[in-house]
């Protein structure tokens, strides 16, 4: 196996198991060019990988196995893409940037709402507090609800009801690594994720699509975040539009945006988005909605703090799965290793500035804000990603939570600080 | 979570060797291997899964391996992978990578496969399955 290879599979797993993956420009530039030569200098570590044991000794190596071909992609202009729409469902999405569409997509009534993070294999937490919560007859019938990436994944579930709450369980619990990811993809991603694209098609169905149409019907919102890449704008799938649709192309178009708002770039392929603007067909390229933040509340304008918006709520519930404290670690001097603890971090800083956003907005508008994050006390190992016994009693956490007198915060948690110096530092430099 | 995550990436790492052995044929084909016709009734893209039932390895991983003429390859360009499969389906593979190594046996019938796998130490093992699919889609 070469250093080439070594870095790629810890790079993939690194980024499947971060909860995000906000790719720094010069790596994102090294795996393009990746893509193309894999001996591109951004990638580094081919200079030192050593030639193959059959160059060595003279053998004849054997050819390498072919790579199917992707497909060239139809240009398109950002004119083109700024007006593009799902054919056929026209109000299935709005940019995430538009106040506008935002605004005219919202319930007619306010009500409570409920956004969900992303968080990867640690949603188990938010899918274990939502049961819980229900299960002490505390969850209401949330009349807008949010999802990126793995909040994405369970948001349709929780929107549907409470009988899709052992779903909700078992997508949680019961699956392994090998239900989401195969390794051995090279291109345009580490890995591939139809394990995952075909679990989404097993548990997203016909049904659960009629469920979501008739409470969408009913007046309540169902939303996910994708990232557009070609745009590098962030997408909102009113999902609960698309179920309304009905047929074949909504339910293919549901299952394909779930997926990409869950695909971690560079990690996971990314969703190919068939469009239409103009009647010109071509496809858009949309990543984990991530990558626009790690929940989704409001257009980020409406939530600055320099804004008079006011959200038409009655409560806001944030549920964060992903730990927010700082996991120390001395970093080997080795690409994934780096890339890993600083995504993490990066998810981390993100997660928590969006919460004091999303508090800020809450407060102005006279909204009660509540928060659920998993709990630092929370240290059962993983033994791998997606380890079903981790995932397990981070439900159960979760599920306690739910059922707890208090399960969320009316506040921010505090934010998160370094460990405290030991005793014998503080008496030698007088630190307090 | 992040201070696991190398920890899990390494043990991917040796999951690819893994899967290598898993469906690769023990070290370098023989002469006799070599000189017979090539078995082509398992060729294709095979998903691999390995599971560990004992030690401190991930507890299941998903990997793509092509066969083509009944040799073995991981379905990226970057392993180093080799083997053949035999004519009834019988495998038995070695892999070594960094000091560490491990063995691999079983069988593919028809459209499917199944065997065990440990490390040379010892130190995990447990059951892989392979089920061959259809080439990538874009």
């Amino acid at each position: 196996m070469t250093l080439h290879t070594r870095w790629t599979i810890c790079a993939a797993a690194a980024l499947i198991s971060a909860p995000l993956f906000a790719p720094s420009p010069a790596w994102a530039q090294g795996l393009s060019a990746a893509a193309k030569s894999q001996s591109h200098p951004q990638t580094a570590i081919p200079v030192r990988a050593k030639p193959s044991a059959a160059a060595k000794v003279g053998k004849t190596p054997r050819p390498a196995p072919t790579q199917p071909e992707l497909p060239p992609r139809v240009p398109f202009t950002a004119a083109e893409d700024a007006v593009s729409g799902i054919p056929g469902i026209p109000t299935a999405r709005f940019w995430a940037d538009s106040d506008t569409d935002f605004r005219n997509a919202l319930p007619s009534q306010p009500g409570p709402w409920l956004a969900l993070s992303s968080g990867g294999e640690d949603g188990a937490f938010g899918a274990g507090l939502l049961s819980g919560l229900a299960a002490a007859g505390k969850r209401p019938d949330y009349a807008v609800v949010t999802g990126v990436s793995t909040g994405a994944l369970m948001a349709p579930f929780v929107f549907a009801g409470r009988r899709y709450d052992e779903e909700l369980r078992k997508q949680y619990t019961n699956v392994t690594a090998a239900d989401i990811f195969e390794a051995g993809k090279s291109g345009e991603s580490f890995v591939d994720s139809w394990p995952l694209r075909d679990l989404i098609a097993k548990e997203i169905t016909p049904r659960l699509l009629a469920d979501i149409a008739e409470e969408h019907r009913n007046g309540r919102r169902l939303f996910v975040v994708s990232s557009n890449l070609d745009a590098e704008r962030c997408a909102v799938w009113n999902l609960g539009e698309i179920a309304a649709h009905g047929g074949d192309a909504a339910l293919k178009l549901f299952r394909s945006v779930v997926l990409a708002s869950a695909s971690v770039p560079g990690g996971f392929p990314p969703v190919m988005i068939d469009v239409e603007a103009n009647g010109k067909h071509f496809q858009e390229m949309h990543v984990d909605g991530g990558v626009c933040g790690q929940f989704f509340v409001a257009p980020l304008a409406l939530m600055a703090a320099t804004s008079d918006y006011r959200l038409p709520a009655t409560q806001l519930d944030v549920v964060v799965n992903t730990g927010l404290q700082p996991d120390f670690k001395a970093v080997e001097r080795f690409a994934p290793s780096i890339l890993t603890q600083a995504v993490g971090m990066a998810v981390k800083v993100d997660t928590r500035l969006m919460l004091d956003r999303a508090y800020i907005l809450a407060k102005r508008s006279g909204v009660a804000f509540n928060v659920a994050t998993i709990p630092s006390s929370f240290n059962v190992p993983s033994q791998g990603s997606f380890d079903p016994k981790y995932m397990g009693a981070l439900f159960d956490t979760g599920y306690a939570i739910g059922q707890s007198a208090n399960p969320f915060s009316s506040e921010p948690p505090p934010y998160p600080r370094g460990p405290a110096p030991p005793a014998s530092h503080i008496e030698k430099t007088g630190a307090n | 979570m992040q201070n696991v995550l190398l920890k899990n990436a390494l043990r991917l790492l040796f999951g690819a060797t893994l899967a290598g052995l898993l469906l690769a044929s023990a070290g370098t084909p023989s002469d006799a291997a070599r000189r017979a016709s090539p078995v082509r009734a398992f060729d294709g893209t095979w998903s691999v899964v390995i599971y560990t039932e004992v030690g401190d390895c991930d507890r299941s991983l998903r990997y793509s391996v092509r066969i083509a003429d009944g040799q073995v390859y991981a379905d990226q360009q970057n392993y180093q992978m080799s083997g053949v499969v035999a004519a009834n389906g019988v495998i038995r593979v070695t892999v070594a990578e960094g000091g560490r190594s491990a063995s691999g046996a079983g069988r593919l019938v028809g459209n499917n496969g199944s065997g065990r796998w440990r490390t040379s130490t010892g130190e995990c093992g447990g059951v892989w399955t392979a089920v061959r699919r259809p080439s990538s889609e874009y």
